[in-house]
């Protein structure tokens, strides 16, 4: 079983230029340049104006551009409605994907599935999602193995079925906001963000399908070794001289979530598939299922906070043991609940 | 399609700053091209050292449109024009943390730590705590890590930027980087 905790433990790397380039490695948004401001004698206009504004068209650069947007007439959308760009998808469906709410605002419950052909395993994901506070995800692995998380705005939970019983990390009173994108929970939106490295990719707009009944942007993206740092190279265009295959993205045209991802090596090997099966936007969530309530028998450990729960999870389960040199987070607490707690919502 | 319009846009060469200077003071549409060739690690820089986004955003505006209205005052050969925008880049982060606390968010920066979601929670983790202890490094410090690894100059330019030789921009890099591995390695939990 492929579970996100169970590979080798991660080394200390004696060079740290590859994880300072991965820590520096910041997505850059597309930001217009006022030559008008610039021109003038005016003071830069705020940025939520600026980012509305269309590009300045610079001499040649309005050219190339002019000839881009010929070519990519599929980027214009219903009947005259305002044009978008394979950027603008990207960008909101990785703030979407990263903050577990629609781009519009509204909850959802979503069921996936996920198929990674290279390493042979499958799994089925559902999330509900109320807001940022009030998250809850699922992922049942090979049928059997479970594997979830769920904050409902003041507790943490990350449990897993395997491979020796349930095993609960609870973190109390988290305090609203401190709860990073992840956690230290692997997501799909981590997998959304690394895949569209923008430096690394060409990113391409191909026209709208329907995915789970709702109309989704077709994003492509295809290695370009143009930009990409050297350390990301390796990684994201070419492995072994093999120029790295493309990745179509569906995203839902309102609420900018991903509906489907589809890798497929430059060979035409299927590497990765996501598919979003139901998709219910604006759903009525019952606030329990944010709440999760571990069932009798599961050992629970309290943790302080989330950073080192994914860590402490995979000692449980297995994948790894722990040492801490020094600084270590307080002990955990390992406690084992009432029979008559609930495990689902 | 893509790619036609990347290659267009990559037409000049890496070392023609020059040449795109001269340009733009001739023609000031011509500066779109210093503007996309540069934006990229210019943003980055600043969203290191900003307090959030949006501000790196205004900064990065900000700067740009200093260099747009300093560049009858750039000269040829005085370092180049990545460390002469780099110097105006600075100048900005620093005026701009003078007016706040200060703050480098960098946890908020979205990353991408490995090829698939099963294998990237541990290194998402330590990258957290590369951040974390980043972050404890003095000001000085995490400029000059921000200015090689954000902005990715060379420790020529770096020197240009900051008004040092290139071998001890690179003698500071090396016991920042040493630093950080010693911070690193005692502050994260190893495997035994």
């Amino acid at each position: 079983m492929n579970f996100p905790w169970h590979h080798d433990a991660a080394p200390i790397p004696e060079d740290l230029s590859s994880d300072l380039h991965a820590a520096y490695a910041i997505p850059v948004p597309d930001l217009a340049f006022d030559l008008r401001a610039a021109s003038g004698a005016t003071l830069p206009l705020p940025a939520h104006q600026r980012f509305t504004l269309r590009r300045v068209a610079f001499a040649t650069g309005g050219v190339v551009a002019a000839a881009a947007a010929l070519l990519l007439t599929p980027v214009i959308f219903g009947g005259g409605a305002k044009a978008v760009s394979a950027e603008q998808i990207i960008n909101r469906a990785q703030q979407a994907a990263f903050s577990n709410v629609t781009s519009n605002g509204k909850p959802y419950h979503l069921v996936a599935t996920t198929d990674v052909f290279q390493k042979g395993f499958a799994s089925r994901t559902e999330t509900w999602s109320l807001d940022p506070a009030h998250t809850r995800t699922e992922e049942t692995v090979d049928s059997n193995g479970i594997f979830g998380t769920s904050q409902d705005g003041t507790d943490f939970w990350l449990y897993t079925n395997a491979p020796a019983g349930l095993r609960v990390v609870h973190v109390a009173n988290v305090p609203p906001g401190s709860l990073s994108p992840g956690s230290g929970v692997p997501s799909f939106a981590d997998f959304l963000s690394q895949e569209t490295i923008k430096d690394c990719h060409f990113r391409s707009l191909e026209g709208t399908q329907t995915v789970a009944g709702r109309e989704a942007y077709v994003v492509r993206l295809d290695p370009d070794a143009s930009n990409c740092p050297d350390s990301m190279r390796e990684q994201f265009v070419a492995q072994g001289g093999a120029t790295q295959g493309s990745t179509r993205i569906w995203i839902d045209a309102e609420t900018s979530i991903a509906l489907r991802m589809e890798q497929v090596a430059s060979d035409g090997t299927r590497g990765y598939h996501y598919e979003v099966s139901k998709f219910e936007v604006g759903a009525a969530i019952d606030p329990s299922v944010f709440t999760y309530r571990p069932p009798a028998g599961a050992t629970v450990i309290e943790m302080p906070n989330a950073v080192y729960a994914i860590r402490v999870l995979a000692v449980l389960t297995g994948g790894e043991d722990l040492s801490f040199k020094s600084g270590p987070p307080p002990p955990p607490n390992t406690k084992t609940p009432t029979p008559d707690a609930n495990a689902k919502p | 399609m893509a790619h036609a319009f990347a290659l267009a846009e990559g037409a000049v060469a890496e070392g023609d700053d020059d040449l795109l200077v001269s340009s733009a003071r001739q023609d000031p549409e011509a500066f779109g091209h210093l503007y996309r060739r540069h934006l990229p690690a210019v943003y980055r820089y600043l969203a290191a050292r900003a307090a959030s986004p949006e501000e790196a955003a205004d900064l990065t505006q900000h700067v740009f449109l200093q260099a747009f209205r300093a560049l009858e005052r750039y000269r040829d050969g005085t370092g180049g024009f990545a460390p002469w925008l780099f110097r105006i880049a600075r100048n900005a982060a620093t005026d701009a943390s003078r007016r706040r606390r200060p703050s480098v968010p960098l946890d908020e920066l979205v990353v991408a730590p490995s090829p698939s979601p099963e294998e990237s929670a541990l290194a998402l983790e330590r990258l957290r705590q590369l951040r974390s202890a980043i972050r404890q490094l003095p000001g000085p410090k995490q400029d000059l890590l921000a200015l090689r690894f954000a902005a990715g100059l060379s420790s020529r330019e770096i020197g240009a930027v900051i008004g040092k030789s290139e071998s001890s921009v690179k003698k500071q890099l090396t016991r920042t980087i040493q630093s950080l591995k010693e911070h690193y390695r005692d502050e994260l939990p190893l495997a035994p």
